[in-house]
């Protein structure tokens, strides 16, 4: 984005600067007023929209009894309105923070840590070969090994390892996917590159991957039944290798592999950050400011499935979800089909408009982050740019969602990895403890913190004045807060099992 | 133990002890896997579709020739159960350190009648005993009834059970009325194998689940102690009910030399779908005729070749038009797998008019 920085038109700086030198003029009160006005509607309709799918469920009587969450000691209009305000809050205060130089310093802060080089060949030999026999046991055993879950390796390896900790380390540490990438180890001895990757589809593969594959998770009994999920893996496979063997190896794993854009996103956000072949520290977040991770719309739409897969399959294990799923599938007035087909229906319905009820809302985020401005910078630029920062949210979510059932699994995965083909007598896991809840929480805010010091960073960026630049991220502020009070109304209900499925 | 095994149990004993060390000061606990596996969110005070059923595996049979009985042990993972005092049941969970499920099963060989017994299991390893318990009377969709608990064994390898069981405690009558006397006791070898126990069938019942019914007992070489059908019992049929979702059916016997040469009011009590008996109950009979009570007493649990388990008094001649109510005074007191452990606990008497 070379020509973002000084696009702002003059009228609008002209403006800006004379509100600068007084800040209280009604006009800008004004300006400052009405993103204020929205949030709190916003926040007042999502606090009712809550209640009421809550009263529905509760009507059903479909709360599980014995749901593993607890119920919150706190009011839940105001444990989420804290939450919606806190973001809120967040970007005021950050709003202040107007010094250009210490925001720029804060995000390109960096100490090389090694230069790749040296040990690259080892590592990269170990983690393929790794990363291949973990394959290879996963299918055999999920196929022939024992059937239980909690005892399968297969089940164990995928969920609480590629699911849950493999994203963890990927925006806690660093993306290692490249080297584990079973798939791509594979292909790199295969003849590939029979086609050139059709470069006008971009990333739309891989974001139509990642959400056919959290709708196979959902639909299928691919965490609870081994043999369906060996025959879920060797599906993957195939289509993986043969768009690999076909389209060659690097166009494949950047373009069309979710899980590999996955990664990769998710990676993003970590500290230890590859650039020029060294290895460097970052400060969590702080490549987030760099406009290059993401170069498309594909790109913005695969951020949007990450926190709309997340939500989604939050919400469905709730009392909440269960409960909207249940009446949904009771009021389609068709005796005929089976009622399993009508709940798939739902699900996919539910799921599908989901993702681009989320996606509108950071589309149109864009647009009135344009007209509030009144900028030359185009609704594209704005919206490539502000989106990085998501994948903070993304990665605040997954923890919240995902660390609790890693630590849960753990014990089961270590004794998994140990004897794959004969598991233990009785595999044992891990309760969690009450404040772990409160680290869910905190995971999630955090993961809005850095989001909204990432959008402010990058706002800064693009537009040469500071109010402007404030001005601009409040819808995205907004769509943020949206985001955020819905996850954290999720992780507050009682968990349920998503009805109708297997 | 072979020593590779062992360096691998030690290595990961030491480690485990040291990371359960830590996770315990962060609260962190570790638990069973199964401790508590899911139910149908919508179970029913009645015999219900669990969520998953699991298959049984034979360690092995024996027949005692001088009592005419044969045994029975099998095993399974360990299981989830509710056991039951008085009205009030009591769920048990899975522990960490439980390795199995095992259940024993006994029964007259010819007439293939359950017996209704104490049961207590020693596992011995090399003579040495392992561990002891009394086995719990339980009831099970897959497997009927029959007795069991979870075990935790030291590691794999071969094992004996010696199962003891006392006489017989309900009264017996017809041909058992000299049987079942005596104390005995058997010995079953087995191998534990987690390989074997993994290789278990499991079925999840997916929408089923939660909805009224049940699945028919799976073991083919043993009997799962199922009642006669109600076309198949002796005397006249004065009833049929259901009480708690048990089907209760009431027999009348003008006379009987088994039964005393006198009118014999039999109930047999057992569960719906299946037939399974319901021993351990307490019951209690009145018979009204014009206003006035000439029969009030409880009724006896008696084992009869052809009743099979039952409970019976000596009620005098009943007329048309008498009433006949049967009171439960307490549900039978056996622990209870998934899907039977919400029915047979509220029980309302059974009324029925001769």
């Amino acid at each position: 984005m070379p020509s973002s920085h000084n696009t702002d038109p003059p009228v609008d700086e002209s403006e800006t600067q004379s509100s600068t030198d007084h800040p209280t003029t009604k006009l800008e009160q004004m300006r400052f007023r009405r993103p204020l006005r929205l949030g709190i509607q916003f926040l007042i309709w999502t606090v009712v929209i809550a209640f009421f799918v809550d009263t529905v469920s509760a009507a059903n009587g479909l709360t599980l009894s014995g749901g593993s969450r607890d119920e919150l000691a706190i009011p839940q209009w105001l444990y989420l309105g804290t939450g919606g305000a806190t973001i809120g809050a967040s970007a005021l205060l950050a709003s202040f923070v107007t010094d250009r130089l210490f925001i720029r310093n804060i995000h390109e802060w960096n100490r090389p840590l090694l230069p790749v080089d040296r040990w690259e060949g080892v590592v990269t030999k170990v983690g393929r070969a790794v990363g291949v026999m973990i394959l290879i046991l996963t299918i055999s055993v999920g196929y022939i090994g024992p059937q239980l879950p909690n005892a399968s390796f297969a089940i164990l390896v995928t969920f609480a390892g590629g699911r849950a900790a493999l994203p963890i380390v990927a925006y806690l540490i660093g993306n290692v996917w490249p080297i584990l990438n079973p798939w791509r180890t594979i292909a790199l001895v295969l003849p590939t590159g029979f086609r050139t990757y059709p470069s006008k589809i971009k990333r739309w593969p891989a974001v139509f991957g990642l959400l056919t594959l959290v709708w196979i998770e959902v639909i299928f009994p691919v965490s609870t039944v081994p043999t369906v999920l060996a025959t879920a893996i060797v599906g993957y496979s195939v289509v993986t290798l043969a768009g690999a063997v076909v389209f060659g190896v690097d166009p494949w794993f950047e373009n069309a592999d979710p899980l590999a854009v996955l990664f990769r996103l998710y990676g993003a956000v970590a500290p230890i950050q590859r650039r020029n072949g060294t290895i460097q520290v970052k400060l969590p977040g702080s490549e987030l400011t760099n406009a290059e991770i993401l170069s498309d719309t594909s790109d913005i739409a695969f951020v949007i499935a990450l926190i709309w897969e997340l939500t989604f399959s939050g919400f469905i294990t709730t009392s909440a979800g269960a409960g909207t799923v249940s009446t949904l599938v009771g009021i389609v007035p068709v005796e005929l089909i089976p009622t399993t087909v009508q709940a798939t229906v739902v699900y996919t319905v539910l799921f599908v408009v989901g993702f681009l009820v989320f996606f509108a809302a950071y589309w149109y985020a864009a647009n009135l982050s344009r007209q509030w401005v009144g900028t030359y910078v185009s609704t594209e630029t704005l919206r490539r740019s502000f989106a990085p920062s998501l994948l903070a949210i993304a990665a605040g979510y997954h923890f919240a969602h995902y660390a609790g059932l890693f630590i849960s699994l753990s014990p089961a995965l270590v004794m998994a990895l140990q004897s794959p083909f004969t598991p233990p007598a009785n595999p044992i896991v891990l309760t969690l403890p009450g404040w772990f809840g409160g680290l869910s929480i905190a995971s999630i805010l955090v993961g809005h913190l850095l989001a909204i010091g990432a959008a402010h960073a990058v706002s800064y960026k693009i537009f040469a004045s500071r109010l402007v630049a404030i001005r601009s991220q409040y819808p995205f502020v907004l769509v943020m807060i949206g985001y955020t009070v819905i996850s954290l109304w999720i992780i507050s209900l009682p968990s349920a099992i998503p009805p109708f499925l297997q | 133990m072979k020593r590779r095994d062992a360096i691998r149990a030690g290595g990961s004993i030491v480690a485990s002890a040291t990371l359960a060390g830590c996770l315990d000061t962060l609260g962190f606990q570790t638990q069973s896997a199964w401790r508590d596996p899911p139910l149908p969110s919508n179970r029913p005070d009645a015999v219900y579709y669990p969520a998953i059923v699991e298959e049984m595996g034979m360690y092995g049979m024996k027949e005692v020739p001088a009592e005419g009985v044969t045994f029975a042990l099998m095993f399974s993972y360990p299981h989830r159960f509710w056991t039951v005092t008085g009205s009030n049941k009591q769920r048990v969970v899975v522990n960490s350190d439980d390795s199995l499920h095992l259940m024993a099963s006994l029964w007259d060989t010819e007439s293939q009648t359950v017996l209704p017994v104490d049961i207590s299991l020693e596992v011995l390893n090399d003579g040495e005993s392992v561990t002891q318990r009394s086995l719990w009377p339980m009831l099970s969709q897959t497997m009927g009834f029959h007795y069991g608990d979870n075990f935790s064994l030291p590691d794999e390898g071969q094992y004996t059970a010696r199962l003891s069981v006392g006489p017989v405690q309900a009264r017996r009558t017809g041909s058992f009325e000299s049987r079942f006397e005596n104390s005995m006791e058997t010995e079953i070898d087995f191998e534990f194998d987690t390989t074997n126990t993994y290789n278990l069938d499991l079925r999840r019942l997916g929408t089923k689940s939660g909805e009224r019914g049940a699945v028919e007992p799976t073991m083919e070489e043993m009997p799962a102690g199922r009642t006669p059908m109600e076309s198949a019992l002796p005397g006249e049929i004065i009833g049929a009910a259901s009480s708690g979702d048990a089907t209760f059916v009431i027999s009348y016997i003008e006379t009987a030399s088994r039964f005393g040469d006198q009118s014999y009011l039999a109930v047999s009590p057992r569960t719906p779908y299946n037939r399974i008996m319901l021993p351990l109950m307490s019951l209690s009979a009145t018979v009204v005729r014009d206003g006035s009570t000439v029969f009030d007493d409880i009724l006896t649990e008696t084992l009869d070749p052809v009743f099979g388990d039952h409970y019976g008094g000596t009620v005098g001649q009943l007329q048309s038009g008498d009433t006949v109510t049967v009171t439960v005074d307490a549900p039978p007191q056996m622990s209870r797998h998934d899907g039977y452990e919400t029915a047979f606990f509220d029980m309302p008497p059974i009324e029925v008019t001769v």
